[in-house]
């Protein structure tokens, strides 16, 4: 437990760094995928 | 004193009602799934894992930097399979050109959080952040190469020269993944070799560990799954928009080469003797 305290920095970090890399990556999809969508007709979208 | 109407700051609504995006209700399902996955990673990695005997508490960080190259070797595979389609299939369609362009994006973020991540790993275990250790330079080889694939992607030209185009660099990259792998058996390495990957079959680890990187590996996998769906429709629309674009921008060329034009310019105040065309327009 102690050298998780030493470590913690890097550790809760990495963590950090990697969900933060993602959550901008999805939130950036789904935020494209919705002003694209706003041009593009619902029934032509093969998807719906 | 000023009014604000709230219909004018409002987004445009097409006539049928407000247009949806990438997302439906099988997307929505995966990413509730891929919370609840990535929840159970933050338990099992921070909580309740046990330290290792020799990396003691760093071990935690290989639970998210174990399944991200992992599924980044997936997602770089994945594309070089979509690539061999672009090229080789009978039935050519975008649409593998566009898994093949997507699936590689996801890769490359993937592959940025493996060595960000692992620095921060060798920061505790060897006390550096970057080594020139045979794994380390391969995987940022690795890295390097998908970031020109993007830029090949991103050059002028038709949707399908960019699908041939960037198909042939899909299919050569992919040779650096056994590369990177076996990089800790061919060379001399600081970093150590496969622990569950490994020719032998025998995986020499705890059992709970060994749990909670299959709990990274599934969170991630459905992430990768989750991103790829909304990616592809988001690119499958662009390319849309520009063949639009493309057509729109043609027929008003051929409708002003024909001289069709003159409707929508300003009525002449005296008759026009000669046709437009005749008269220099539509250069």
């Amino acid at each position: 437990m102690i050298a998780f305290f030493d470590d913690a920095g890097f550790i809760l970090g990495s963590y950090a760094l990697t969900f933060g890399v993602v959550g901008l990556l999805s939130w950036r999809y789904v935020r494209r995928g919705t002003q694209l969508g706003q041009r593009v007709p619902d029934d032509e979208k093969p998807w719906r | 004193m000023t009014t604000t109407d709230p219909a004018a700051a409002a987004p445009p609504v097409s006539p049928e009602g407000p247009r949806h995006g990438t997302g439906t209700r099988a997307t929505r399902m995966l990413g509730i799934a891929t919370i609840i996955a990535m929840g159970w990673l933050v338990a099992f990695g921070l909580g309740f894992s046990p330290a290792d005997r020799d990396q003691e508490e760093a071990v935690r960080i290989l639970y998210v930097h174990v399944p991200t190259i992992w599924v980044a070797y997936l997602a770089f595979s994945i594309t070089a399979i979509a690539s061999a389609v672009v090229l080789f299939g009978k039935k050519k369609s975008l649409d593998w050109d566009r898994l093949a362009g997507a699936s590689a994006e996801i890769g490359v973020a993937f592959v940025a959080v493996t060595l960000a991540v692992g620095a921060m790993w060798g920061r505790i275990t060897w006390g550096v952040f970057w080594q020139w250790d045979a794994r380390l330079t391969t995987t940022a080889l690795l890295f390097v190469t998908y970031i020109g694939y993007l830029a090949v992607r991103r050059l002028g030209g038709s949707h399908e020269q960019r699908a041939k185009r960037s198909a042939v660099l899909g299919m050569i990259a992919v040779i650096e993944i056994p590369l990177v792998h076996w990089s800790v058996r061919l060379w001399r390495s600081l970093h150590q070799e496969a622990t569950v990957l490994d020719t032998d079959g025998d995986i020499d680890m705890d059992g709970l560990m060994l749990f909670s990187l299959f709990v990274g590996v599934i969170a991630f996998s459905l992430l990768y799954v989750w991103l790829l769906l909304h990616r592809t429709r988001s690119m499958w629309m662009q390319d849309l928009l520009d063949d639009r674009g493309l057509d729109e921008a043609l027929a008003a060329r051929r409708a002003e080469g024909a001289g069709l034009v003159d409707s929508a310019r300003p009525e002449p105040t005296e008759p026009v003797s000669q046709p437009a065309h005749q008269n220099g327009g539509g250069s």
